[in-house]
């Protein structure tokens, strides 16, 4: 139910209330005050008829005419006449009558009905002075009566009961009217005002319905009045003023977050390309930094470019990074492909590992894989050189050696606060880099320790290069060069060129192992490693070497 | 209506609640999202300088080109690094002390203004005029080879408190255009520098061994000093010329060829801190170096180079030196004779 109607229903039956009880009590006191003064006009008239006939009487007494008929009959007919006199409306009636009822005198026609007739001698028996309503000729009148023992009337002054009332009637219509009008009035008013009262509150919830419906945080309630309706809009307006900056602030929180996750995810793609993105997950995720550094057996691989400096010289610096970078693109996306990690470009220089910061089973093949499809990735690159040097350009074909050791290395962040690298350092790393070194003394491209050698040796073709004197251990160590696989002449050079080092060491058997090395020369025409140890056996057929030799060259410094 | 009204109110209290909910758990959302990216950019800048990072957000593509600029690059090495490590054995341990090692170097660096470019196991690689270009470049990164001196002597004394093995320190400084770029491919990057002068500082270093000095520069360097040296002095208004000249004593070491180049190298060493009997000492031993070479006045040389030996017991500069020069006395050198001795060994 609504407040409008409560009000209604509250004021209205008050206000209507009130008004038909000042109406109908302003009525009865008029029509009271009215019924009073004719009444008491009536109880004058007939007091006064009956002073004078007293008087008369007197008059008649007093001179003592009483027993004379014809002054008796001149008093009765003063006294009808003054009656008459009384009479102020053409309803009055003033009338006597004898006690049976009959009319003796009357100032208007009379003529009573049957019923009549009896009333009055009642009245008259009972010589009644009240007010009373009789009726007489058929009219209702309101009358006064008084007995009159000399003339034995019964002397009633009457009005017609309509006329009589009709002041009160009048009356009566007027306080309906006006009741009626003050009512309607006042109900048009209560309408109105409750209307106008509770039209803010409507206004209020309605917007708050709206709001509520649409999620449209814009509106706002008019505050109108400084009432208590003003004072719930002003704080519903404060409360939707708190929701809009609350979803203002979710909204920029929400895209603040966000940019800030695009930022950072950007920012660690470009990470990615500088750092192994497994070590940059660890940094993010533990508290304090990146990988502690450990003991990891690892596959070092280095990779270098035959004479760079003299290329560089040569080339704008444009051209020069723009070739290298080309170059290296090919090469680490070699590595990438065995799951490599690229740790470091020094100069030309490539600095990878295989095991770290994920270890395989394979790490060293992989590595020599990765040594092996470098080189032919390499003639892609110089295929490509040639063509850039057809069209003009200053572009030359490059040469590479690359090293593979595999053993035990310490890896892990290494550095300061300012700067850092994920790094694995070791003999291990020196040695690959010695061994990557002394691919161009053995005009080998390619050559692996006797580690990765025990690996690999099963998947792929090896050829006994040299002992190393020291290795990364201290103690001598094979040195090899590696390919997928070798077929015909290659192969059965191989093989014989392998089986020459053993004559070579520990054999010893240097003239054997030179003719051997001379075989392979004809199997392999230009090799420089069978010509090189052909030579070296030649010596030391000449000039052995001391007792505890370790197979390696003699002179060579490390 | 005040019944609707209430009903109203209550769902706006409500989604007030859950709004400020919703801020709150944002908030904290974007605060950690912000966290994690200042995270990730720190953790990145240890790798990679800072305004590489800058340009590269700038410009990604533009990140893969090379320029030509003249900085000093410094190289410093551990002797028998191998040795020490096993020495050591323990990997955290290990690692722990290269990293305070490192970091004492790496100070150094970036207070002199410089910037370290990587690391090569045991090596640190600093350039010096990269990156915002001063006047006073090559000397800064003088004094920061001196200083890396001083530091790893600092370095040192706490490691032999602790028994712990000792990193002898060694830096070799050149001067020169390099290429500085990015060099590498989307999957690994590198920003550093590559050219002959690059190497030649390497190889610097490496004479530091043979000729038994803490420090060596070349010709370049010294040139470069000594021009700052006169600008300086310039800019003191020349009265304090005798000071400035003696800002930064060098003695000419040598003239070297290094392996695989053609070019030959004045060598110098240096002393921040040069006694009176020393710098006298000094002066001498430079002009025995004329004397030597372009001179070829081999006797004149001897006679100097044994003031020198007078001067400074058991130096060896000028005992190679003696030596050398009697046996061109012996054996005089061709006319071809450049002057320089051709380094055998990296």
């Amino acid at each position: 139910m609504s407040i409008r109607l409560k009000i209604i229903l509250i004021v209205l039956p008050l206000v209507v209330a009130t008004l038909l009880l000042t109406g109908v009590s302003s009525y009865f006191a008029a029509s009271n005050g009215i019924s009073q003064v004719a009444r008491e006009f009536l109880a004058f008239k007939s007091s006064q008829l009956r002073k004078h006939a007293e008087s008369q009487w007197t008059l008649l007494v007093e001179n003592g005419l009483t027993g004379r008929p014809e002054m008796v009959e001149a008093t009765r007919e003063a006294v009808a006449s003054y009656a008459g006199s009384l009479a102020t409306s053409a309803t009055e009636l003033t009338a006597a009558f004898a006690s049976d009822g009959s009319v003796a005198m009357a100032t208007g026609d009379l003529a009573l009905a049957s019923g009549e007739q009896e009333a009055v001698a009642a009245l008259a028996a009972a010589k009644n002075t009240d007010y009373l309503t009789v009726d007489l000729g058929g009219v209702q009148r309101v009358g006064k009566g008084f007995w009159f023992e000399p003339f034995a009337w019964y002397v009633l002054v009457t009005e017609e009961r309509a006329t009589f009332y009709a002041g009160v009637n009048e009356i009566l219509l007027r306080t309906l009217i006006i009741l009626g009008v003050s009512i309607a009035a006042a109900v048009v008013l209560v309408l109105v005002f409750t209307g106008w009262l509770t039209r803010p509150l409507k206004r209020v919830v309605g917007t708050m319905e709206k709001i509520i419906t649409t999620n449209d945080l814009g509106e706002r309630v008019e505050v109108e009045y400084h009432d208590e309706i003003g004072r719930l809009a002003q704080t519903f307006n404060l409360m939707v003023d708190g929701l809009e900056t609350a979803y203002g602030q979710v909204r920029s929180y929400a895209y603040q977050s966000s940019v800030s996750r695009q930022r950072e995810k950007r920012l660690r793609n470009f990470f990615q390309m500088y750092v192994p993105k497994s070590v940059i997950d660890q940094h993010l995720s533990s508290p304090h930094g990146g990988p502690v550094a450990e003991n990891r057996v690892i596959a070092m691989l280095t990779s270098d470019i035959r004479g760079f400096t003299t290329i560089s010289e040569r080339l704008r610096p444009e051209d020069l990074v723009t070739q290298l970078n080309r170059y290296f693109a090919l090469m680490v996306e070699v590595i990438a492909k065995h799951g490599g990690v690229v740790c470091d470009y020094i100069g030309d220089a490539i600095k990878a590992f295989f095991g770290a910061p994920d270890k395989h089973e394979d790490d060293a093949l992989q590595a020599a894989l990765s040594a092996i499809e470098m080189i032919e990735a390499l003639d892609e690159f110089n295929r490509v050189q040639r063509e850039e040097a057809a069209k003009g350009g200053s572009n030359v074909e490059w040469r590479i050696g690359v090293g593979v050791n595999y053993g035990v290395a310490t890896v892990g962040d290494i550095g300061c606060e300012k700067k850092m690298i994920y790094n694995a350092i070791g003999r291990v790393s020196d040695f690959a880099s010695e061994l990557e070194g002394s691919t161009k003394k053995y005009a080998q491209q390619a050559i692996i320790s006797e580690r990765v050698r025990r690996e690999v040796r099963n998947d792929l073709a090896c050829r006994h290069l040299d002992i190393h004197p020291t290795g990364d251990t201290g103690r001598p160590t094979n040195i090899y060069t590696v390919k997928r696989s070798v077929e015909g002449a290659e192969r059965e050079a191989w093989e014989l060129h392998n089986a020459a080092m053993g004559e070579y060491f520990p054999g010893r058997n240097f003239a054997k192992a030179a003719s051997m090395f001379a075989k392979v020369q004809k199997l392999l025409p230009g090799d420089v490693a069978s010509s090189m140890m052909q030579d070296r056996c030649r010596r030391y057929q000449t000039a052995s070497p001391p007792p505890g030799w370790d197979g390696a060259e003699i002179g060579e410094t490390a | 209506e005040i019944g609707q009204l209430a009903q109203t109110f209550n769902l706006m209290v409500e989604g007030l609640e859950a709004a400020y909910g919703h801020v709150r758990s944002y908030a904290r959302t974007a605060g950690v999202s912000r966290r994690k990216e200042v995270r990730t950019l720190n953790t990145f800048q240890t790798y990679v300088p800072r305004e590489v990072i800058e340009q590269a957000t700038r410009d990604p593509k533009g990140i893969l080109q090379g320029e030509e600029r003249n900085v000093s690059v410094l190289f410093s090495h551990i002797h028998g690094f191998a040795e020490i490590s096993e020495e050591i054995g323990d990997p955290e341990k290990l690692v722990s002390q290269l990293n305070r090692y490192f970091k004492a170097m790496v100070d150094v660096v970036t207070a002199r203004k410089g910037i370290v470019d990587k690391y090569i196991d045991d090596a640190v690689m600093a350039l010096f005029g990269h990156g915002e270009r001063r006047r006073d470049d090559v000397l800064q990164s003088v004094h920061a080879g001196l200083d890396m001196i001083e530091a790893a002597e600092r370095f040192n004394q706490e490691q032999k408190k602790h028994g712990r093995p000792e990193f002898p320190t060694s830096v070799g400084i050149s001067y020169g255009v390099v290429t500085v770029g990015n060099i590498g491919c989307e999957r690994k990057m590198g920003y550093t520098v590559i050219g002959d002068r690059v190497n030649l500082a390497s190889r610097a270093q490496g004479m530091c061994k043979v000729y038994h000095q803490p420090i060596i520069f070349t010709g370049s360097v010294f040139l470069k000093l000594k021009e700052i040296e006169r600008y300086q002095e310039k800019e003191k208004g020349g009265e304090a010329e005798e000071k400035a000249k003696d800002l930064m004593p060098c003695q000419m070491i040598d003239y070297v060829a290094v392996k695989g180049k053609r070019d030959a190298e004045r060598i110098y060493t240096v002393n921040r801190n040069l006694a009176g009997t020393q710098k006298q000492a000094w002066s001498l031993h430079n002009a025995a170096m004329e004397e030597y070479y372009p001179n070829r006045n081999f006797s004149n040389a001897i006679t100097l180079f044994s003031q020198v030996q007078k001067l400074l017991p058991g130096d060896r500069a000028s005992a190679t030196m003696i030596e050398r020069c009697r046996r061109y006395e012996r054996e005089p050198p061709g006319p071809e004779w450049g002057g320089y001795e051709v380094m055998k060994t990296k």
